[in-house]
């Protein structure tokens, strides 16, 4: 899962990006609204974490600029202005939800999480497929209750396929999702990773698509 | 009222004046007429001395005789104050005549040094009988007698002064009657200039009334020229007034976000590293959230008086908070239904009704296990409301936001307005938000009101005032 933090505030940035790295997200960082308008725009982030005060462009104007331009992507938005004007002023600019500053950071990755969720079309934080089992709030994999040990690029990478389970999910598609913009997209590593977790859950449960990509799922007659 | 008063200052010079010119032509006027009617009466006295000088003289030109016929009834009255007499002057061998209206008394002679002579001949003067009748009398001395043996006398003829006194006396009373009734024409009318006078101070001051009321936000109406450049300097300071608190008001609000910011920041390194100086800090950092809100709240509240003539459409201000909500809460599926009759209208800012309306939704949907509802329905105001009071004629809006969630029991109820409380830390959000709903209610003279819904939740009934 691939996250955007745009917040003008550097101490504040490093604090996000720190929390949601080591909750197992890759996380881009922008510090003005020009930038993170430019970001959302290129890459295919999850979620984005925007504030709404930013310098060169405001918040509601990136978010607006965003939906205009058909980016659909979840947006969790911070501000410091907590009357519900300003709130709905957010949600009606296409915030899909909202945290007031000064803020817990446990209710920013509670919502970041939700809003995950939710784009994925799940109902819970565990996620299940067949003997698989994945709890996205404490990062933890068991198959068949047995709980097993990932490294965080493995634990990213079957988090994505479980979040898209029964999509092929291209190559391409996992580098820009599980790295940040500075990866070096022609690396093969992708493969690697996807071996190494064949070995750790039910090998079949992901599928090579020749030409195309992996899928996650459990009935092997798809696709 | 008051002494140091226009009304009043304008009123007593006024009618001071009004009084001293009043008494001056009175008196200016009764001497005029005093002289006239003397003028009257000397001219008849003069008659009659004519008369008598002639008839004592009718028969000899050098010792005049006693006159037979002479003069009218009056003049054989006694008493009567008609008299005459003529009196040879230091010769006691001659008689004295005088007329049988006299007896025995006699016209006293009186020095001619302080009398000024008529170019006829005649003194006129006042003088009183020893019987303390005042008399005007009216004399002249006629030389007679041969060259060798001269004599003078003195001819004189008075009548009773009392005459004049009496038709001045009448003048003076009629005079001062008109006058009075005309003092108190000139009182009156200057009562009602005043009074007219002085009514755009009247209008100016209620108008500033309402400014403060908050009623309206400048000096309105069409006022004399002296006055309008009081009205344009009072608008203009109304106006900066409003603009320093708006100024204000942004400079607090700016602050105020400013230090969430860093307060985001100390707080997330606190969590980060657990101990007693981390739980130190994070107390502080509690209480300057706290305070930052309440006196943003206060701000706000401040602000709010001056503001007036707004009115909030309610049907499309819930529809999109609801929407923003529901957005929010999408993950609960919660069945949501709103009920809000289109002519729906909130006498208040936009802004108030959202803040009041999130929160209580906000909870709600926090809360509810599967449905909430929110109904609002416009009611006539009660027929016993005072016009011009925050009710006034206008009706009220009723809003009734219901869920099916855990509910509050009676004592949880009254706690959960007080400022500050909050039932349950562990649902994210800075408490339930009820005391900033109170408060704002309240402020525009609303009701506020909790209870247990049908659902068997929190059900919570406010009422505003509506627009007309």
């Amino acid at each position: 899962m691939r996250l955007l933090v745009v917040e003008d505030d550097a101490d504040l940035n490093r604090q996000l990006c720190a929390a949601l790295e080591e909750a197992g997200y890759v996380v881009d960082k922008a510090f003005d609204g020009e930038e993170g308008h430019f970001l959302g725009e290129n890459e295919p982030y999850d979620a984005v974490i925007l504030d709404i005060g930013l310098p060169a462009m405001d918040g509601i104007s990136v978010l607006e600029n965003w939906r205009r331009e058909n980016i659909t992507t979840p947006v969790l938005i911070l501000t410091a202005r907590d009357r519900w004007s300003d709130k709905v002023a957010g949600m009606d600019a296409g915030a899909d939800d909202y945290v007031s500053k000064p803020f817990h950071m446990e209710e920013v990755l509670a919502r970041v999480r939700a809003l995950l969720r939710r784009s994925a079309g799940l109902a819970s934080n565990e996620i299940e497929v067949g003997p698989l089992r994945l709890d996205t709030k404490s990062a933890r994999v068991t198959v068949d209750g047995a709980p097993i040990k990932l490294t965080s690029h493995e634990y990213r990478l079957l988090a994505y396929l479980v979040h898209h389970q029964d999509k092929v999910i291209s190559r391409t598609e996992l580098v820009e999702h599980l790295y940040d913009q500075d990866f070096d997209r022609d690396s093969n590593t992708i493969e690697v990773f996807v071996g190494r977790l064949r070995k750790k859950i039910p090998s079949d449960m992901i599928r090579t698509v020749r030409g195309l990509g992996y899928c996650l799922s459990l009935n092997d007659n798809e696709v | 009222m008051k002494f140091n008063s226009l009304a009043l200052r304008l009123f007593l010079t006024s009618t001071a004046i009004a009084l001293i010119v009043l008494v001056l032509t009175g008196f200016q006027l009764i001497n005029q007429f005093r002289n006239t009617i003397e003028d009257n009466f000397d001219e008849r006295l003069k008659a009659n001395l004519s008369l008598l000088i002639e008839s004592s003289l009718r028969e000899s030109v050098e010792t005049p005789k006693e006159p037979d016929q002479f003069g009218g009834f009056a003049f054989t009255l006694p008493n009567s104050g008609w008299y005459w007499q003529i009196e040879p002057i230091d010769n006691d061998q001659l008689p004295v005549f005088t007329s049988s209206s006299l007896g025995s008394e006699r016209l006293n002679l009186i020095t001619r040094e302080h009398v000024t002579e008529e170019q006829d001949g005649t003194i006129k003067y006042y003088i009183e009988q020893s019987s303390g009748q005042r008399l005007r009398v009216i004399e002249r001395l006629i030389s007679l007698g041969t060259n060798d043996k001269p004599q003078t006398y003195a001819y004189m003829v008075s009548g009773d002064s009392s005459e004049i006194d009496d038709d001045v006396v009448d003048f003076a009373y009629m005079l001062t009657l008109s006058f009075f009734i005309l003092g108190l024409g000139l009182i009156l009318a200057t009562f009602i200039q005043v009074k007219i006078g002085l009514q755009p101070l009247r209008i100016v001051e209620s108008g500033l009334t309402d400014v403060r009321a908050g009623k309206t936000d400048k000096l309105e109406g069409d006022f004399p020229a002296e006055i309008e450049p009081l009205q344009f300097e009072i608008n203009n300071l109304i106006k900066s007034n409003m603009n320093i608190i708006e100024r204000a008001r942004t400079h607090v609000g700016n602050l105020a976000h400013a230090l969430k910011t860093p307060l985001s920041v100390i707080n997330n390194e606190v969590n980060a590293k657990p101990g007693p100086f981390a739980d130190k800090i994070a107390g502080q950092v509690e209480i300057m959230q706290t305070q930052i809100s309440h006196h943003l709240d206060r701000a706000r509240m401040a602000a709010r008086v001056g503001i007036v003539g707004n009115i909030t459409e309610v049907e499309p201000a819930l529809s999109r908070l609801s929407r923003a909500i529901k957005r929010i809460y999408e993950e609960k599926s919660i069945r949501y239904a709103m009920d809000c009759p289109a002519e729906a209208k909130f006498a208040g800012e936009q802004q108030d009704f959202e803040e009041i309306i999130g929160n209580l939704l906000d909870n709600a949907f926090k809360w509810a296990k599967s449905r909430v509802t929110c109904q609002v329905s416009i009611e006539k105001p009660p027929k016993t409301a005072k016009p011009g009071g925050i009710e006034g004629n206008n009706s009220l809006i009723m809003i009734l936001i219901e869920d099916d969630g855990p509910g509050l029991s009676e004592s949880e109820q009254s706690q959960v307005r007080k400022r500050g409380k909050r039932l349950d830390e562990t649902v994210p959000g800075s408490g339930l938000g009820l005391s900033i709903v109170n408060d704002l209610v309240d402020l525009y003279g609303g009701q506020f009101d909790l209870g247990t819904s049908a659902m068997g939740g929190l059900s919570v009934k406010i009422q505003l005032p509506g627009g007309t």
